[in-house]
């Protein structure tokens, strides 16, 4: 998503939900399944290891379910809670990814405002070219490294 | 598995298969890639990814320099079995094919016979020949098949990678053997008793060590065009080329890998030498190369040392009268660089060279003359905001000759172990995307071509008698030194699926080299001629308008090159064999077009060159000969008979009998047929 769709996202749910500006609690458009795959690839280049059948969560509004059990075929995908203890949780907003970030536990957020306040470790954009976005606090809090020259092609916060 | 593209590339293609298999390694082994996976980064970003530009990992749209990446899937579809045959295909790459083998590549004009002006990499590591600071493509010990990918960076890039990448470099990466999964059994027949065997195979041992083994031969007859005597003296009549690789790496430590490369190959192939004259050249080369990378507090740390040692000999013309001469050569370098990442929009990297470059006496053994150099490099890349960059690379070379053994008459030893040479070159560049899809890029380079041995080289083993006449190599051969001003533009064709690139340069080289003056030098008593001299400079303004893409399965590209270089050289034309702005084709146009349906590839590239001049010694002497190649063909059909067998028919150069590609002898109509087997 680029810096100008965002935006607009952003100024239409202001105008639309005030009482949801009012408290900040914006959220972002739901991941599409471009950004799946984008992110599932990136969560390819972590060296944490995990067990097999890796249990992955997604909240409500952060992702269709289908489309990241199809990115990530060999995780246990299922709709769930902001919350530690999966693998990785797909969130839709910052503060879903700070609930859920916990050491061994990747947030994956719908924005790159999630990742700009440290609630989740990545993000991407995939217009007009792939970007992503990584968190170095929200990597560290999540206790995971990602592979060298991918940190050297990503844009770090 | 079949084979993959850089990593799993292929299998990755469909989402759920990639993520299994990434998901997988991460699962597996958890191992911290700190080699570059170029086909998972690929396949991640939807570009080629390349570090060939700054030696940091980046997207080749991103690189602050002008460069093209020819991918492993171009190369199957080109049916080319040679590699300048593939470079021929980037537009402001030019080649003169002199034989069925031999050929010098150039980047943007100021090719001819024994170009010493581009740096040729096999994985970094540098397979250009420091004698006379050419390249002999037949003698690179890779096999097509393992070739991941091609970097072409046009322009100098000296400030990265050091001496020789002055109109460009060629980096050739190959598939990681840790990482990609490859097998490839390949047989070729053609015209011209045309016949090779080419073999890739990687395995593993565990999930922590891998290996990656090939080896191949090729003969093929010369071109029978020419009646001239020199030429048909000298020519074999079969070049043969036969090379071996092992490559390996290993995960030794979770933030620690280590490589270990060793390669021979063997070339016989006829050439034009350095005079612009025939001459058949037999080359036995290996190379050692250990590599340890380590990802580190302090950054992404990797030392490289590596030995290339070649035994040549040469067959050519002096006097009229054909003789042989030949010696060794050997290079030892030893790299470390750190590549850190100081904040999250600025990269360095920290470089340090040391490298020892020596050639034999001949005919008769006792004396080397060589150098050492002692290089630091530091290069910044800075992402100012998400469309903005700006980078610059600087590197210092402290170059000291040496010569030991006999005097080095007409000099004297001092004049060899006294000399110094420091040279600094740089890059800088500036990459900004005002809108999507459009970039500007803006660069400028300073490159150092470091005369090549055979220039320095001193054979003396006797005391001459006073004030005789002698022909040596002279320590005090300055560098050449190339900048390079350009100014880039890409913007993206959605209506073609492609993208039009227009490129304005202008390029100026300084003490131009040439091996053999002719001069008289008075020397401490002596005359001397050198063969090792500087004779000016040349300076060329050129354009680059390239545009490609594809719509569907339909894939297109067009390009013309303008390059008009003017020399100004010391020499009264005609007394050397060197004449820039005659041999430089002013103008080239290349179009490739191909299509895929079902089972089927099609290629077909088209390249047309303006006449010009070129030097070429023949029968009746050194002289100018005109060159009017015209339209030349390159073609090839590919049937996949199964997912693990194909068939290939190719040829080149099909659109006449013979065609004049060079000032020496005609090249014939070539078809061949390919067979490929994956495993």
């Amino acid at each position: 998503m680029n810096k100008s769709k965002r935006t607009a996202i952003i100024a239409g749910m202001s105008v639309l939900c005030v009482g949801s500006a009012a408290t900040g609690m914006t959220s972002a458009a739901e991941m599409d399944a471009k950004q799946v795959t984008i992110a599932a690839k990136a969560l390819g280049f972590l060296t944490t290891k995990a067990p097999a059948g890796a249990k992955v969560v997604v909240t409500a509004g952060a992702a269709p379910v289908a489309a990241v059990q199809a990115a990530l075929p060999g995780a246990a995908v299922a709709a769930g809670d902001a919350a530690p203890g999966a693998y990785a949780v797909f969130v839709s907003s910052a503060a879903e990814g700070k609930k859920a970030l916990a050491k061994g536990t990747v947030t994956v957020g719908n924005d790159v405002a999630c990742v700009d306040a440290g609630g989740c470790v990545i993000a991407v954009e995939t217009t007009p070219k792939v970007t992503i976005y990584v968190s170095k606090a929200a990597a560290s809090a999540a206790g995971v490294e990602f592979d060298p020259n991918f940190k050297m092609m990503v844009t770090e916060k | 598995m079949k084979n993959t593209m850089c990593l799993k590339s292929k299998l990755l293609r469909s989402p759920s298969g990639l993520v299994l298999t990434l998901l997988g390694i991460a699962l597996a082994s958890g191992a911290q890639a700190q080699s570059m996976n170029y086909g998972s980064l690929e396949d991640l970003f939807g570009e080629a990814v390349t570090t060939s530009a700054t030696g940091k990992p980046q997207r080749a749209s991103e690189a602050p320099a002008p460069m093209t990446i020819i991918s492993a899937e171009e190369i199957t579809r080109s049916g080319a079995r040679d590699i300048p045959s593939i470079l021929n295909r980037v537009a402001g790459v030019d080649v003169l094919a002199w034989g069925a083998e031999g050929a010098d590549v150039g980047v943007r004009g100021y090719n001819q016979g024994s170009n010493a002006r581009l740096l040729v990499l096999v994985n970094g590591r540098q397979v250009y020949l420091d004698h006379y600071g050419i390249t002999v493509w037949a003698a690179i010990p890779v096999q097509l098949a393992e070739i991941c990918q091609i970097e072409v960076v046009k322009g100098p890039e000296v400030a990265l990678f050091g001496f020789n990448a002055v109109s460009g470099v060629v980096n050739i990466v190959t598939y990681n053997p840790l990482y990609d999964d490859v097998g490839t059994a390949q047989v070729t027949v053609g015209t011209q008793g045309q016949k090779e065997l080419s073999a890739v195979k990687s395995f593993k041992l565990g999930d922590k060590v891998g290996f990656r083994l090939s080896a191949g031969g090729t003969n093929i007859d010369e071109y029978d065009t020419s009646s001239d005597v020199p030429t048909k003296q000298l020519r074999s009549n079969q070049d043969v080329r036969r090379a071996v690789s092992l490559d390996s790496l290993a995960q030794v430590l979770p933030n620690v890998q280590a490589g270990f490369e060793g390669t021979w190959s063997r070339a016989d192939v006829f050439e034009a030498g350095a005079l612009q004259g025939p001459h058949q050249g037999q080359f036995n080369i290996h190379s050692l190369k250990g590599t340890v990378k380590a990802d580190t507090d302090w950054g992404l740390i990797e030392t490289t040392a590596y030995n290339n040692h070649m035994d040549f000999t040469i067959h050519t013309l002096s006097g009229g009268n054909v003789i042989q001469f030949g010696s060794t050569t050997n290079l030892t370098v030893v790299q470390a660089q750190d590549l850190l990442k100081l904040t999250p929009s600025l990269t360095t990297r920290l470089g340090l060279e040391y490298r020892d470059n020596a050639m034999d006496s001949y005919p008769a053994e006792g004396s080397v003359t060589g150098y050492r150099v002692a290089s630091v490099s530091n290069m910044y890349d800075w992402q100012i905001d998400e469309n903005l960059s700006f980078t610059a690379a600087g590197r210092w070379d402290h170059m000291m000759l040496y010569h030991d053994g006999f005097r080095p008459y007409p000099f004297t030893s001092a004049d060899y172990n006294d000399r110094t040479v420091d040279t600094f070159a740089y890059n800088v560049g500036l990459v900004w995307r005002p809108v999507a899809g459009d970039t500007v890029t803006l660069t400028a380079a300073r490159g150092i071509q470091s005369p090549s041995l055979i220039e320095f080289n001193n054979n003396a083993v006797t005391t001459p008698a006073p004030k005789a006449t002698m022909q040596t190599g002279n320590p005090y051969t300055r560098p050449a030194v190339a900048t390079n001003y350009e100014l880039d533009y890409q913007h993206a064709l959605d209506f073609l699926g492609g993208t039009i690139k227009a490129s304005v340069l202008y390029q100026k080289t300084s003490d131009l080299t040439t091996i053999f003056s002719g001069f008289r030098y008075p020397v401490n008593g002596y005359t001397a001629t050198f063969t090792g001299d500087n004779v000016g400079d040349s300076s060329q303004w050129g354009t680059e308008l390239e545009l490609r893409g594809h719509i569907d399965a339909l894939r297109w590209s067009a390009s013309w090159v303008w390059m008009n270089p003017v020399d100004h050289l010391t020499f009264a034309p005609g007394s050397q064999t060197l004449n820039f702005q005659e041999s430089t084709p002013k103008n080239t146009v290349k179009g490739n077009i191909g299509y895929d349906f079902g089972r089927w590839t099609t290629d077909l590239l088209l390249i047309w060159q303006a006449e010009h001049k070129a030097y070429f010694l023949t029968a009746a002497g050194q002289g100018l000969h005109k060159v009017d190649p015209g339209v030349t063909a390159q073609a090839s059909v590919s049937y996949k008979v199964s997912d693990s067998f194909s068939l290939t028919l190719a040829g080149s150069n099909l659109l006449h009998d013979e065609t004049q590609l060079t000032a020496g002898p005609k090249a014939e109509r070539r078809v061949w047929g390919t067979a490929t087997y994956k495993f």
